[in-house]
């Protein structure tokens, strides 16, 4: 073995940063420990969760308390569907920071969500009818062909 | 066999992604309360809920309460559910008049017996001034009467749907009153009533209170008013951001004095916090903006009933 890297560690599933309470508020703490009760939760029976960060009374600063606490993860993804989406991953594996704006940018709240990808970002195996309609509208819209008689949207509902 | 249309087919079919549909879903079941797992519930079942048909009635009032919520040319998320379902019939929005138009507000309620959701903003003029609002030679307590027969719930939006409001403050002159009391004096069928007080109601809430009804055919838990616990459960002064001022006895004594610039409570101005219960404090206006004591002025008490002519003047307590 040469290089550090190459020791076995197992990172703790909940980093010693997370127990470090101070400058967290109690409500901060609290939320902390939810996550982690949701995760283990999760980890055992693949449940997931999310905690609503819109009502809880938190003190100023104290989301960007959390925000350091969590980290910073792999991916940030945006979703346009009615004003701007944002899905941040965190340092901790399947946790994930969503925020929902409205059209003008205004925010209308904040959520943890424990799951692998929040579903927001997941395209929609049963929406596929729509896009088939979409696509050959596309074709014939841009000089192709009219594709094989597909089913239609009504079609595959009944 | 095809299934009965869906509220999610509709919204699909009008170019509607499920990805904002779920939004939806995730922010209305925020503004009800409701928790992880009953927000999950809440979307699935407002997904596979048929799509309603919705009748709008509109009587004395100014249209602010359908401005609420019907202002936007955006599509919000406020709007979705009533611009995007379409409603079978509004008077001030539908395209169709005069005879037609109340032909296609008579079919919906035909084709929808026991089931239409039936929203009337505007208070009903009565006794011997009932003729004094009425359309197409039927008064408005007519029109009312025969579409509360077979309404599957009945949403009284505003201040004056719900307790009279303005129309009815003294003197009264068209012995104007709500739908309550029309039901409670007899003059209507009695139907499950909702009460979304507010002169506006805030938009959050008339959605909020139409997708729970949707989503579990039953109306959510009022309280003695009517009114939808979960909006209306807290005065506005329990969650103003003056309150702490209002605690330590530091109260602004003119609009533009040192203390009303340092947030002092107005309670001294006239505000009717303490004695409304509403959201404003909570969810805010104008997208989460602002509400009036944040901006300034007063509570004016719009969701309370007698507004007008309970108390001493908007300025004064
Ligand atoms: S401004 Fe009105 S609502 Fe706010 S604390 Fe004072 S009395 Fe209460």
């Amino acid at each position: 073995m040469s290089r550090l890297s190459e020791i076995p560690i197992r990172v703790d599933f909940v980093p010693a940063s997370l127990r470090q309470t101070d400058g967290i508020s109690p409500a901060g703490v609290a939320i902390l420990s939810e996550i982690e009760s949701l995760l283990e939760q999760y980890q055992a029976f693949g449940r997931n969760g999310s905690i609503d960060l819109r009502w809880l009374s938190l003190l100023p600063g104290d989301l960007d308390r959390l925000h350091d606490v969590l980290g910073t993860g792999e991916v940030s993804a945006q979703v346009n569907a009615l004003g701007m989406s944002t899905a941040r991953e965190t340092a901790i594996q399947c946790v994930w920071w969503v925020e929902h704006c409205g059209p003008e940018g205004e925010s209308l709240g904040q959520w943890i969500e424990v799951t692998e990808v929040p579903s927001l970002l997941r395209s929609d195996r049963a929406s596929i009818a729509y896009g088939l309609e979409a696509l050959r509208d596309r074709i014939v819209s841009f000089g192709g062909e009219s594709m094989k008689e597909l089913p239609t949207v009504q079609g595959e509902q009944a | 066999m095809k299934t009965q249309e869906t509220i999610f087919d509709v919204l699909q079919s009008r170019g509607v992604s499920r990805r904002a549909f779920m939004k939806f879903c995730t922010v209305t079941a925020s503004t009800l309360a409701l928790g992880s797992h009953e927000a999950s519930v809440f979307a699935q079942a407002l997904a596979s809920a048929p799509r309603p048909s919705v009748i709008w009635l509109s009587f004395q009032q100014c249209t602010g309460c359908s401005e609420s919520i019907l202002r936007s040319f955006d599509p919000t998320l406020e709007n979705l559910l009533l611009n995007y379902l379409s409603l079978d019939y509004h008077e001030s929005l539908q395209a169709a008049a005069g005879f037609q138009a109340e032909a296609a507000r008579k079919k919906a309620m035909a084709d929808n017996i026991g089931r239409y959701v039936l929203i009337v903003d505007g208070s009903i003029p009565t006794g011997d001034k009932e003729y004094w609002s009425a359309a197409a030679g039927e008064s408005n307590l007519e029109v009312l009467r025969d579409a509360v027969r077979n309404a599957g719930v009945v949403i009284a939006l505003g201040a004056c749907a719900t307790f009279g409001g303005i129309p009815a403050a003294k003197p009264n002159p068209s012995q104007a009153t709500g739908v309550d009391d029309l039901m409670t004096r007899g003059l209507i069928d009695t139907k499950p009533l909702v009460n979304v007080s507010g002169c506006p109601p805030i938009p959050e809430v008339i959605t909020g209170t139409i997708a729970y009804y949707l989503a579990n055919g039953q109306l959510p838990e009022l309280d003695a008013l009517k009114r939808p616990k979960v909006f209306y459960g807290k005065t506005v002064h329990d969650n103003c951001a003056r309150l702490p001022h209002f605690n330590a006895g530091r109260f602004a004594q003119s609009f533009d004095d040192a203390g009303a610039r340092q947030g002092h409570c107005l309670y001294m101005l006239g505000c009717k916090g303490p004695q409304t219960f509403n959201a404003c404090t909570t969810m805010k206006w104008n997208q989460g903006t602002s509400y009036p004591m944040n901006s300034g002025h007063g509570c004016l008490g719009c969701s309370e009933p007698g507004f007008w002519d309970n108390s001493l003047g908007f300025y004064s307590n």
